[in-house]
């Protein structure tokens, strides 16, 4: 078998262990029962055969030695189940909690790098097969080893070669579930990719259903949807019958097996090696014995589905996350600089050799057309990246020996895209602080004007945003992000300007918010507006991944390079004017 | 849940071919025990003496039975595994271009997270039901009853003793089932609150999800993020309660099944000691009494299990039942593409507040109208109306003089081209995204569109050109400029007759931003333009314009018209220099 490396399972051995011996516990007493069935059969059988009377006070001695047993496997039964229950559902939960502290861990090129849907859907649907697994299909496993095993002893006692007849054709039948277990790692890694093609997709009609309604390509109209849903249902098909049938024929097997070991039961008492009664017994156990066993090979296939599910989860515990040194403590300098700083993503050079410096307290402006780099430079001092070559020192130490997280508590982002959470407007502007108390708060919103609007919406700061604000207008969704900003209160503040001039009606509001926001701070600003980068102790003028230019907008202006091009660009765009 | 059952009569035949081989496979399955009852029998009468010959005749026809019911059995799990697959996909086909038919609105009220789950998973729930527990349940009940009768026929007294697990059995499943024994809550209630807790964690992890870029930047924990732990424990302990509340009786149940013997044997003991039965019949007892109910015992668990799978269903049937846009018979065809408001006032949800009202406004064929206003006056829903992206209840709003709900949305889709802010992208070929639903376009019309989109150079330096794939699972990640440009190309290719814009869409960096606004030009041309500005020097030349305010038209009039008015726009336009147009006509003086 392929080796595997669950971090999943290890980090919950006492759990899975207590789950394993609670169902060896309630299974012994099945077996004891099983095994006074015999001694029944037994005591029915022989007195017919050798033509005397029954003792009864026998048989009902065993009854209740076997009523015994049974009011037993109950009660371990019940403790051994509520523990399967309480035990897994703590793993799934646990887990879930796990991922999604990991996936915050992860640099920003993890999400980059794999679907959304597809992360979800580990998070979810894979969580929930690792969670079946410990509630029903290891505890089912158990069950059905427990009962074949104790029987198969005592098989052996009473005839060896009979018994031997019994694992021959559990074997074979067990060769069928294994080729079914090999069917579901090949087909059920092709099933699993096209149930989260699908889901994904499902995600994407469902996120982008404006656009696909303005081009008529709502249901059968989005052939990708389609085509990802029939491909599925191929799968899905191919993932069941598949493997449905080395099931059904190992169930087969089984069943023709336990003929087998009739027949030859009778013969061997024909020839005299086994009596009766024995013949009896083995008809009786023989059904005990190979009902679990149909179970057990079920439940081993059922269980390699969920191996490719607990695959997957554990590839996003693999994933590496940036490193740092524990003790790094941070510097009360907030200044960066960038010592020939190369990146590369996706095998092609994002930045090249960058140089420069960025003083504490002061405001840089980061100029360039679309893909220059401006944003790749400012995702690399949050570290959402680690630099290939080269090294970023926040404070005079390289960013990669200090933690993410302690480094993203000096900084404050306000992004193009806002995103806001399906939670009220108050909580979504504490993330900044998630311990600022209601003033603080109010003061915050005031700060970045969105107080009035808030106050009109109808619960004021208790209005739930429905998901990613889609009721707030482009505008109010910045300011709203503003005003996290200002509660944060961080010394450094990267800023994508271009957000900013989004609600130009309220153009001076917004200027004013972004003033209250980075004032003595380290402001480092994607700068789209001429007005903004004059005021900028530096200019840094990106082209192609390179600094080509720096210093302030006059000193640019006159050297007449690629900066006063774009401004002279930046003029004409300013004064255009719509032409019906 | 009717839905479904609506649904299932599509594949009638398949259902009938597969019920009938798992009934036939379910009769055949009891056929090898009466022969090894037959066996036993002949050792009891014979002793040693049996007819080893007949012996042989009997496992020969055990075999035989054995084949046959393997082969009926994996044949009935084809036929039903075909039935469910299609079955899954017509009813997802049949979500998904409902959700295509329905308001806007409907997305405000529904997480995407939870249509998906539904579409999916929910969805995927009706494959264990078809596929899995019909058949199972025609074996199920087949198999014992045909049990039974035999038994019956036998020894009607040892039957009775065979069939008392069941009672109990179906007490424990029922009572399990009920919400009694989890804090007395009623049935229906209990799986509502299982599926919304199911829910609950389902949409807050999509949302954690898809807001990483937050969640990273401002530090948010786990365990700060109190909404996905709550979510998450929220589950922990619904389920914990509910299986714990359940498993007492589900382990009787389970007993009952295994452990049959315990009310056979007295019985047995009894008849045996009056010399009423022999001992034949009392392993067969052992036996079939209880063998039998083990498939029973799964019908039982079906039957709980259903009550999950009717709550998925009712949750595909809430989607089927939202009221989509009604659809005329006869679309109207407008010839003529200047748009109209009638009175018209509009409110997102009844009862909140009205976000348009009253609005009365026409829009000239080939005319080009700008409207402006303060974030949340109501200039984007105006213009989602137009589109048709909610339906109204007061007024009304034409083009070419049709009610545009008499024009239908198809119709209406290919007269209105739309540019907003919030472009979307789908996982898919740069082409594919720029001809979105038209089929038949040529290489060279698709360079055009783009080239007058200002997006041609970029798309030819990406790594495999137009076929790049782009989008949120795509290989290229686009900035927001190049997806507004892509955007457009789209509109240019469409080129519908009346076009509505986002002006701020353009305003992505200043390179992109005069591109945009020669591609927004290009598109403008003869057509009728409604763009929601932001930057009132983009329109002075606008033919009208509208100033928004709390929901209502202010004012109205072309840019000088409007700055002789002394109001809002006055205003407005005055703030508007202030921001920005002083230094620039400065540094045109200087």
């Amino acid at each position: 078998m392929r080796k595997q490396n669950w971090s999943l399972l290890k980090a919950y051995k006492g759990r899975i262990g207590s789950i394993v011996i609670g169902n060896v516990a309630a299974n012994f007493p099945r077996g004891a029962f099983n095994g006074l069935l015999y001694l029944i059969v037994l005591s029915l059988a022989v007195p017919v055969l050798e033509k005397s009377g029954h003792d009864f006070g026998l048989l009902w001695k065993y009854y209740w030695f076997y009523t015994a047993a049974f009011g037993l496997y109950i009660v371990l039964g019940i403790l051994g189940q509520c523990n399967n229950f309480v035990q897994s559902y703590t793993i799934g939960p646990d887990v879930r909690l796990k991922l999604g502290e990991k996936l915050r861990r992860l640099s920003l090129g993890f999400f980059k790098n794999n679907d959304p849907g597809d992360v979800t859907s580990r998070m979810l649907h894979d969580v929930n097969k690792a969670e079946e697994v410990f509630s029903h299909s290891l505890p089912d496993l158990v069950s059905a080893l427990v009962v074949p095993i104790l029987l198969g002893i005592f098989l052996c006692f009473i005839n060896l070669k009979l018994a031997m007849v019994l694992f021959a054709v559990t074997a074979l039948a067990m060769i069928f579930f294994v080729i079914a277990r090999k069917v579901i790692e090949k087909l059920g890694k092709k099933h699993l990719k096209a149930i989260n093609a699908a889901s994904s997709r499902i995600l994407e009609y469902a996120n982008t259903i404006k656009t696909l309604k303005a081009y008529n390509m709502t249901g059968s109209g989005f052939k990708e949807l389609d085509k990802s849903m029939l491909y599925l249902k191929k799968m899905s098909f191919r993932a069941e019958v598949w493997t449905g049938i080395p099931v059904q024929i190992a169930l087969m097997i089984l069943d023709i097996g336990y003929l087998v070991m009739i027949f030859s039961a009778v013969k061997m008492c024909l020839a005299a090696s086994l009596s009766i009664p024995e013949l009896f017994s083995f008809v009786i156990l023989g059904f005990y014995f190979f009902e679990p066993v149909k179970k057990l090979g079920i439940n081993l296939v059922l269980l390699r589905h969920a191996a490719n599910s607990m695959d997957r989860i554990d590839e996003i515990f693999n994933t590496g996350e940036p490193r740092f040194k524990e003790k790094r403590v941070l510097s009360r300098k907030h200044d960066f600089k960038f010592e020939k700083v190369t990146f590369r993503y996706h095998r092609h050079d994002i930045l090249k050799d960058i140089d420069c410096y960025i003083p504490e307290k002061s405001m840089t402006a980061l100029v360039g057309v679309s893909g220059s780099g401006k944003t790749t430079m400012t995702n690399l001092m949050a570290r959402f990246w680690d630099v290939q070559s080269g090294r970023i020192l926040y404070g005079g130490t390289d960013i990669r020996e200090i933690e993410p997280e302690k480094l993203l508590t000096d900084i404050s982002m306000v992004f193009q895209d806002v995103f806001l959470f399906n939670d009220t407007i108050a909580n979504n502007i504490r993330i900044g602080n998630i311990h600022a108390g209601d003033d603080e708060l109010v003061k915050a919103a005031k700060l970045a004007n969105c107080h009035d609007f808030i106050m009109d919406l109808p619960d004021g700061y208790n209005t739930l945003v429905s998901e990613g604000g889609k009721t707030l207008s482009g505008g109010e969704r910045q300011r709203i992000s503003i005003a996290r900003a200002i509660l944060k209160d961080a010394p450094v503040i990267l800023l994508d300007e271009a957000t900013a001039s989004l609600d130009p009606e309220n153009e001076n509001d917004i200027q004013n918010a972004i003033d209250h926001l980075v004032k003595n701070k380290t402001l480092i600003v994607i700068a789209h507006k001429f007005s903004t980068i004059e005021k900028a102790e530096q200019v840094l003028v990106l082209d192609n991944g390179a600094i080509c230019e720096s210093g302030t907008h006059t000193s640019l202006i006159k050297s007449n390079g690629l900066y006063s091009k774009l401004w002279q660009a930046q003029q004409k765009a300013g004064s255009w004017k719509m032409q019906g | 849940m009717n839905i479904i059952f609506d649904l299932i009569k599509v594949k009638k035949k398949e259902f009938i071919a597969m019920a009938i081989l798992a009934t036939l496979g379910a009769v055949l399955a009891i056929v090898p025990y009466m022969l090894i009852y037959s066996i036993i029998n002949e050792f009891i009468n014979m002793g040693m003496n049996v007819d080893i010959e007949l012996i042989f005749q009997f496992i020969l026809l055990a075999l035989a039975a054995i084949f046959v019911r393997y082969f009926f059995v994996v044949f009935s799990f084809v036929f039903s595994h075909i039935a469910a697959f299609d079955l899954l996909y017509l009813i997802r086909t049949r979500i998904t271009s409902h959700l295509g038919k329905l308001p806007m609105g409907f997305w405000s009220d529904n997480s995407s997270g939870r249509v998906r789950k539904t579409i999916h998973e929910d969805v995927e729930r009706i494959e264990n039901f078809v596929a899995h527990h019909i058949p199972d349940v025609i074996a199920g009940t087949v198999l014992p009853l045909c049990t039974i009768t035999v038994l019956f026929f036998i020894d009607w007294r040892l039957a009775l003793a065979a069939l008392v697990p069941l009672p109990i059995g179906f007490l424990m499943i029922k009572i399990m089932y009920s919400g009694v024994a989890a804090g007395g809550r009623n049935r229906k209630q209990l799986w509502r609150k299982y599926h919304e807790t199911i829910e609950a964690m389902h949409s807050t992890i999509v949302e954690y999800v898809q807001g990483m870029p937050v969640v990273k930047a401002f530090n948010i924990s786990v365990e700060s993020f109190r909404r996905l732990q709550d979510a998450v424990l929220g589950y922990r302990h619904f389920t914990v309660m509910l299986s714990k509340s359940q498993t007492p009786f589900f382990v009787i149940f389970v007993a009952m099944v295994i452990g049959g013997g315990i009310f056979i044997l007295p019985v047995a003991y009894h008849l045996l000691r009056t010399g009423q039965t022999d001992i034949a019949t009392i392993l067969l007892f052992l036996i079939l009494g209880t063998g039998c109910f083990s498939e029973f015992a799964k019908v039982m668990l079906i039957a709980g299990h259903c009550e999950m799978i009717f709550a998925a269903g009712e949750r595909i049937g809430s989607i089927l039942q939202e009221k989509e846009l009604p659809e005329p018979v006869f679309p109207a065809l407008p010839k003529k593409y200047e748009s109209e408001f009638k009175n018209v006032s509009f409110q997102y949800n009844s009862g909140s507040q009205q976000v348009l009202k009253n609005i009365s406004v026409k829009f000239p064929e080939s005319s080009f109208t700008a409207i402006v206003g303060a974030s949340g006056s109501g200039k984007t829903t105006l213009v989602h109306l137009i589109a048709r992206m909610w339906d109204i209840e007061e007024g009304s709003i034409s083009i070419g003089g049709e009610n545009i709900k008499s024009v239908g949305t198809a119709g209406l889709n290919q007269m209105v081209g739309m540019v907003f802010q919030d472009v979307q992208m789908l996982t898919d070929t740069v082409r594919a995204n720029i001809c979105m639903n038209k089929t038949g376009v040529s290489q060279r019309e698709i360079e055009q569109a783009a080239e007058t989109a200002f997006c041609h150079d970029f798309i030819v330096s990406l790594p495999r050109g137009y076929d790049t794939v782009i989008g949120e699972g795509g290989e290229v990640h686009l900035s927001g400029g190049e997806k507004q440009r892509i955007a457009i190309a789209r509109a240019v290719l469409k080129n519908p007759p009346v076009i509505l814009l986002d002006e701020a869409s353009c305003y992505t960096d200043a390179e992109n931003e005069i591109n945009i606004q020669k591609a927004f030009s290009r598109v403008m041309k003869n057509k009728t333009v409604i763009v929601i500005a932001h930057r009132l020097s983009t329109i002075v030349h606008a033919d009208n314009i509208l100033v928004m305010d709390k929901g209502e038209i202010a004012e109205h009039g072309r840019h000088g018209e409007l700055l002789m008015k002394n109001g809002i726009y006055k205003k407005m336009w005055e703030a508007h220099s202030k921001a920005k147009g002083w230094k620039l006509s400065e540094m045109e003086v200087g």
